[in-house]
């Protein structure tokens, strides 16, 4: 147990921020050293700072950290994506990765010639995956559909086979990545127990996760990253319960800081997801709990931002995005429903906003949409996988208040 | 420490020992890029390889319609297209592996965000695949000089050196085209324009010795020149045998190249991604 698997020392990664909307590239560094004309020097920034740590061979570590906390850095430097800035990191054993799967897939070759492909981008040897073929495809439930172009496969199956071919490479060291976004509820709990398996075998995992619960089930250690810098290293508790307190503290003084003395004197007690994840096409429904000193009328906005930071769905409110809630003093409950369509299976973030004239605070809720597919003929008779939608069938005329959920297949 | 036991992560990657083992263990990388690469080509077009050959084929009727009388002359006997066609085939080779390779990296942009494997693969399975197109090219090379009644010779057994040089040569500029292309989008939109005015200064539709004497040495700098002149020697016995200055010159200006290429690809291809 004393040996490492994986050493970093130093690490380090500065990134360009290039100026938006100017003159770009050679162009721009031309004009600035013949033209004469000033322009604002590119800034740079760390994305990661001097991260330093050593990962004993059957460790399962976990990255917290929030947003652009470096988390994503640390693992393409890790996993020789991107080379570090400053600093050197040290291997041992064979790596998987399960970060974005589907890597490699081209769409127009077959599921069986994307396996072969994808598993020797991994690194797997042609017999490996000869051995394996049976069960990348059985574990992706993908038997008969093998013969048929990627193209026409839905998300979820490409999400599937790429997943399979991933979890089968042999790695001593394997890093992860939020990768239960994919396929239903029964896809995942497999996923999750093969995951297990390789655990309870003495891999090395390196585990990215939004998800707390995930986290504190599966690490032996945990290591929390805040701006690019390694902040604490210890249990998973200690970590996940300082964790905590930062998101709790950050929201505090956000707080303090809010020009509004209804913002000032409320706290938020809980904010809270009804479904951590959600089947593509359902309802995000949301329970904010708040306890304020005095009654006022709150302005309430919600969005929803990808896994990149990026707002990709606004709820719409009474006023634009805003919506006037009257607090009384003490406890509140608030309920917010937000019909979602979003595009991908993955993982999101709600963000809920509180206002009161220029003072905004937020909270932010991870979540994860999950793929429900159904089976269906297309012209030429063969079955295609389309997104399912809850659907209700109510009947107008009849009995009164029937309801009939539609199931069918085929 | 080889490839499936671990690696070493540093700031700048250069050319060791461990580079070396690790194309040895990619090297299969290369064979399903391009395996991939034909593949999909042919399912999604409806004449698939001709099109590879219809490319050199008007390129030729072009030439013989405006230039034949130009340079007859210059060629003796042989017929104008064979010469031409002869000369295309060659060019064509070099221009498509010389503009796939400069533009691998934005083909593979996405796939490098997420997977590590050498990053030279890249432009390498672009730019030997194209050997791949010479080959299906060279078919109508053969039905070309069995129309005309020109005799094969046994030095086309030797085509495969030039071959080699040619490859190298554009190895080694698409790869150094390629990385500077990562940082500035210039390169994509000069590439198309750098390779037609290649092929004029070089002897494709014209023999060496339309060139004035005096001119030639500088001229055979372009290592094509060297290399058309020796591949169209080769195979259809015209002009001077290749065992000169210029071919000497090819040669080593193509070496240089292609080590260049690669060393210079080799030291920023760590941090390609972050700018692609």
């Amino acid at each position: 147990m004393d040996e490492y698997a994986i050493r970093a020392s130093g690490l380090g990664k500065q990134y360009r921020l290039r100026d938006v909307g100017g003159m770009s590239g050679l162009a721009a560094r031309l004009a600035r050293r013949f033209g004469g004309r000033r322009e604002a020097p590119a800034t740079h920034f760390w994305a990661l700072d001097d991260v330093s740590f050593e990962i004993k061979k059957g460790e399962v570590v976990g990255i917290l950290g929030h947003n652009g906390a470096g988390k994503s850095t640390l693992l393409k430097i890790l996993t020789r994506i991107t080379n570090p800035t400053v600093g050197s990191a040290s291997v041992r054993g064979r790596v998987g990765m399960l970060l974005e799967v589907g890597t490699g897939f081209h769409e127009d070759l077959t599921g069986h010639e994307n396996v072969y492909l994808g598993g020797a981008i991994l690194g797997m040897t042609r017999a490996e995956i000869r051995e394996k073929y049976d069960d990348i495809v059985a574990f992706a439930e993908m038997d008969g559909f093998m013969d048929l172009a990627v193209r026409h496969y839905s998300s979820g199956m490409k999400l599937r086979l790429a997943l399979s071919v991933a979890i089968h490479l042999d790695a001593e060291v394997i890093f992860l990545d939020e990768i239960w976004a994919v396929g239903d509820h029964a896809f995942q709990l497999k996923t999750w127990h093969r995951i297990e398996e390789l655990i309870a075998s003495g891999r090395t995992f390196v585990i990215v996760a939004h998800n707390l619960e995930t986290i504190g089930r599966l690490c032996t250690r945990c290591l929390l990253l805040d701006h690019g810098r390694l902040t604490m290293d210890g249990t998973p508790a200690e970590v996940i319960a300082q964790y905590r307190l930062e998101l709790r503290q950050r929201s505090r003084s956000q707080r303090a800081m809010a020009d509004s003395p209804l913002l000032q004197s409320i706290d938020i007690a809980g904010t809270q997801l009804m479904a951590e994840n959600l089947p593509m096409g359902d309802s995000l429904d949301c329970r904010v709990t708040l306890m304020a000193q005095r009654p006022g009328n709150l302005q309430m906005a919600a969005m929803v931002r990808d896994n990149w930071g990026k707002v990709i769905a606004v709820g719409e409110g009474e006023h634009g995005r805003w919506t006037q809630v009257p607090v009384g003093a003490g406890r509140n409950q608030l309920r917010c429903q937000l019909p979602i369509a979003l595009p991908a299976c993955g993982s999101y973030e709600l963000v809920v906003q509180f206002a009161e004239g220029d003072a905004v605070i937020t909270t932010e809720l991870p979540f994860t949409v999950v793929e429900r597919e159904m089976l269906v003929k297309d012209d030429q008779g063969q079955d295609q996988a389309v997104p399912a939608l809850p659907m209700v069938w109510e009947i107008d005329e009849g009995v009164q208040g029937a309801t009939v959920r539609l199931v069918t297949s085929g | 420490m080889s490839v499936s036991t671990g690696y070493e992560v540093k700031p700048t990657s250069l050319l060791s020992r461990e580079f070396i083992k690790e194309i040895w263990f990619f090297r299969r990388l290369i064979g399903l890029f391009i395996w991939r690469d034909i593949i999909v080509r042919y399912k999604n077009t409806l004449i698939g390889a001709a099109w590879y050959v219809l490319q050199p084929l008007a390129m030729m009727l072009v030439f013989t319609l405006f230039f034949g009388g130009i340079f007859k002359r210059y060629i003796g006997d042989l017929p104008y297209p064979v010469f031409a066609y002869a000369g295309l085939l060659l060019w064509q080779l070099f221009s498509r592996s010389l503009s796939l390779g400069s533009t691998s990296l934005i083909y593979f942009g996405p796939m490098l965000g997420k997977v590590y494997f050498p990053r030279v693969i890249a432009p390498a399975s672009f730019v030997i695949g194209t050997l791949f197109d010479f080959l299906i090219t060279s078919v109508l090379m053969v039905f070309l000089m069995m129309f005309f009644g020109v005799e094969g010779r046994w030095t086309t057994l030797l085509v495969p050196i030039v071959l080699v040089f040619t490859l190298m040569f554009s190895m080694g500029c698409g790869s150094i085209l390629a990385a500077v292309d990562a940082r500035y989008r210039d390169i994509r939109h000069a590439v198309p324009l750098l390779v037609q005015v290649w092929m004029f200064c070089t002897p494709v539709m014209y023999p060496i010795s339309y060139i004035p004497e005096k001119w030639r040495l500088l001229y055979s700098i372009n290592p094509m020149v060297g290399l058309t002149e020796a591949f169209r020697w080769m195979i259809l016995g015209v002009g001077d045998p290749p065992a000169t200055l210029t071919l000497a010159l090819s040669a080593t200006v193509s070496v240089t190249m292609f080590v260049a290429g690669v060393l210079f690809f080799q030291k920023v291809q760590g941090t390609l991604v972050d700018t692609l």
